[in-house]
């Protein structure tokens, strides 16, 4: 008998929500460098000069970039996780539905016939993804963002070889997007 | 012929056609990238000569280092606006290979960030962040677009 594997939650940070995120942080460390004159002796940026408070507000912006496109990319992982699942349990007779079906019941070691896999990574979806569109180039960027997301959300411990140098969330949803409209019959309300 | 021998013979093909000087080559393309930028800082300096003739900001070339994956280090240029307040907006070019576009200057004024985009030959947009609309949406670059744009980063 089949089974499902784990159970969709209702509600997960969209796309949208974190990049509304992004803009509040921002605002807030503007408004933060506009203050920083008149703060007392208990804040951390009390006696630095002009120069290294603008170098204190360029380090929170990098790391908040890097966060926020961490959790951008997570997001997009989220939305390609969730259309992966509802295409399965539809069981719907197009192509890309059976490729995903035969990746979410592909048979594993030690695993009984017909029991769907927990969780599929995220590049073997973009695989089949690629081999049903065509969109190499796309895709190929989007699994790049991976790379560089589990690069982040490893620790940076190791050399990061994505080929990103940078990625801001701008590059990142570009990315994300950009593979999201060549999915056919890919609901972009999830995006938002 | 062994994998090896493909694979340099790939490779030598791959070199041949990059070095050729052409529209599709990177000295090309880096080429064409850097002399859109230089069209587009002297549209952006036009705009500002008012001001500037006035003395209520000076505009400074200044010199970019640009790296890219596709294309390597190449130099380029940017501008410098400095206002009488001690802010300053930077606006340079990030990269010619974009996802979606064929280029992105970035206006940056410390901690916030505008996003142009060249796309459709030499067409600029302001991407600006939108998260009701589930992500960016575009503005034609207009002088009216590129002051409000200044006036969001210096407010």
């Amino acid at each position: 008998m089949r089974q499902s594997a784990l159970t969709i939650a209702e509600d997960w940070p969209r796309p949208a929500k974190v990049l509304e995120y992004y803009q509040r942080s921002i605002e807030a460390i503007a408004a933060l460098r506009q203050a920083a004159g008149q703060l007392g002796p208990v804040s951390r940026f009390y006696g630095m000069t002009a120069v290294e408070v603008d170098q204190a507000i360029r380090e929170l912006v990098a790391e908040l970039e890097h966060e926020v496109t961490m959790m951008l990319t997570a997001s997009f992982e989220a939305a390609l996780q969730v259309d992966f699942y509802d295409r399965v349990s539809r069981k719907k007779k197009d192509q890309a539905s059976r490729k995903l079906r035969q990746l979410a019941y592909r048979p594993l070691k030690g695993r009984p016939r017909g029991v769907r896999t927990t969780r599929i990574v995220v590049e073997e979806i973009l695989d089949v993804w690629m081999e049903q569109t065509g969109r190499k180039q796309l895709i190929g960027n989007l699994k790049q963002l991976f790379q560089f997301r589990h690069w982040l959300a490893h620790g940076r411990y190791w050399v990061q070889r994505s080929g990103l140098s940078n990625p801001d969330p701008f590059d990142a949803w570009s990315r994300g997007k950009a593979v999201f409209d060549a999915l056919p019959d890919f609901d972009s309300a999830m995006l938002s | 012929m062994t994998s090896k021998e493909l694979v340099i013979d790939l490779l030598r093909k791959q070199k041949e056609r990059e070095s050729t000087a052409g529209p599709e080559s990177i000295q090309g393309r880096v080429e064409e990238w850097n002399h859109s930028v230089e069209s587009l800082l002297s549209r952006i300096r036009e705009w500002l000569r008012d001001a500037e003739a006035a003395g209520l900001l000076t505009v400074d070339m200044i010199p970019v280092e640009v790296r890219e994956e596709r294309l390597g280090t190449y130099q380029s240029s940017g501008l410098k606006l400095s206002m009488p307040a001690g802010v300053s907006v930077r606006i340079a070019p990030k990269a010619r290979e974009v996802v979606g576009a064929t280029g992105r200057v970035d206006f940056e004024a410390l901690p916030k960030k505008a996003i142009l985009l060249r796309r459709d030959g030499d067409s600029w947009h302001f991407a600006e962040s939108n998260p009701q609309r589930g992500g960016w949406s575009f503005r034609d670059l207009t002088e009216d677009s590129f002051w409000e744009t200044l006036r969001t980063l210096i407010a």
